[in-house]
């Protein structure tokens, strides 16, 4: 989450306030916030991470499922959409992982913040 | 067998409390309906009550209140930027949603309402159907770049957006298949363990003993199961805001 970003509004003009966010930025980063504390516990946390890598790559499969079954219902090309969009599916569901792993670009996120949340930290 | 003391399903049952029968449509009020309810008049309570005394050095009820506010602002100023910020009484709703949800599912006796699935899709569509119709309507049909990854040679871009295509739709699914596995997971595994700990203790002296640790991983569990809650609630805000942030900011 990076509370430790400049912030652009507020504190701008007092130094003592200024000095008083940085000393409140450094000491959240110290006290382990949710991202940075749990991300770096291995183990139990590794568990939750197995859970979101999981559900994105299976969430892929299914929706490629889904739309090769409705394609073949509909047109009755059975069993090629299936096929097809199966082996989309997974293809999808691989590039969810790279995404959520950060080892792929994320194309999706890169707005003005840049989500300094996913990649790196690993949240979940 | 199923006894109801250990058995790990029997929490998530939905009793109906209250019948009710419209137009052929079974709209009962359900256990789940109440704990909804519940959680709603709580955050509403704690919001109110902290926000009432407006105080310059906060109280207790009115820190919670704005840290919590404050979190979810910086949450979604840094994933969407500034102009994410139309999107905040939705982002924190679902935030103080899902957080209160999960914790009033921690209570003994309580029911968890993020633990069914249909609570959580209808959560995950809310999000992406909000991305979709306010993509569309702030970027018109450049919102479909979002689609089109640059710098993609052109013989393969047809693959390219059906896979992307197909990632894009799978995100409500891993977003509600995330939230209601992890709750519904936890709670089973926890059952599991306390069921242990009532079986064992049957069983005499040495049965005791041997309970002891089941029972310690119970309460190991349980300060898990609190940093699941808290962490769930999280990441579905974060990745709320991130895809808002697709919407507000698609293609490059």
């Amino acid at each position: 989450m990076g509370q430790d970003d400049e912030r652009p509004d507020d504190a701008g003009s007092d130094p003592r306030l200024r000095a008083l966010g940085e000393k409140l930025a450094e000491a959240r980063r110290a006290s382990a916030g949710p991202e940075g504390g749990v991300s770096q516990s291995s183990g139990l946390s590794g568990i939750g991470q197995a859970m979101k890598v999981g559900s994105e790559f299976v969430a892929g499969v299914i929706v490629g499922f889904v739309i090769g079954y409705t394609i073949d219902r509909l047109f009755g090309t059975s069993p090629w959409g299936m096929i097809v969009f199966l082996l989309l599916g997974f293809a999808a569901g691989t590039l969810n992982v790279l995404r959520s792993a950060g080892v792929a670009k994320d194309p999706f996120s890169a707005g003005p913040g840049k989500a300094p949340g996913r990649n790196k930290n690993g949240e979940d | 067998m199923a006894d109801v003391r250990t058995d790990p399903i029997h929490q998530f049952g939905i009793r109906k409390l209250v019948d009710i029968n419209i137009d052929g449509y079974d709209v009962s009020f359900t256990n789940s309906s109440l704990f909804m309810i519940l959680t709603l008049a709580a955050i509403a309570l704690v919001l109110l009550w902290g926000s009432s005394s407006r105080a310059v050095v906060p109280g207790r009820a009115q820190s919670v209140a704005e840290l919590s506010y404050e979190f979810v602002a910086n949450t979604l100023r840094n994933a969407a930027g500034e102009g994410g910020m139309r999107f905040m009484p939705l982002v924190f709703s679902l935030f103080m949603f899902v957080l209160t949800a999960n914790i009033f599912g921690m209570v003994p006796y309580f029911f968890t309402v993020t633990s069914h699935i249909i609570v959580t899709a209808a959560l995950a569509l809310l999000v992406i159907f909000t991305v979709t119709i306010y993509g569309f309507y702030k970027n018109g049909t450049h919102f479909l770049k979002l689609f089109v990854p640059s710098g993609v040679p052109m013989a393969i871009v047809p693959l390219v957006t059906l896979i992307e295509i197909i990632s894009f739709l799978s995100r409500p699914l891993s977003l509600a298949v995330r939230l209601f596995a992890n709750m519904l997971a936890g709670h089973i595994t926890l059952k599991v363990f306390a069921g242990f700990v009532v079986t064992l203790t049957g069983l005499g002296a040495f049965g005791f003993l041997g309970a002891l640790l089941p029972l310690i991983m119970v309460v190991a569990l349980t300060a898990l199961e609190f940093l699941v809650a808290f962490l769930q609630a999280y990441v579905f805000t974060i990745l709320t805001c991130m895809y808002l942030n697709d919407a507000l900011h698609p293609g490059h």
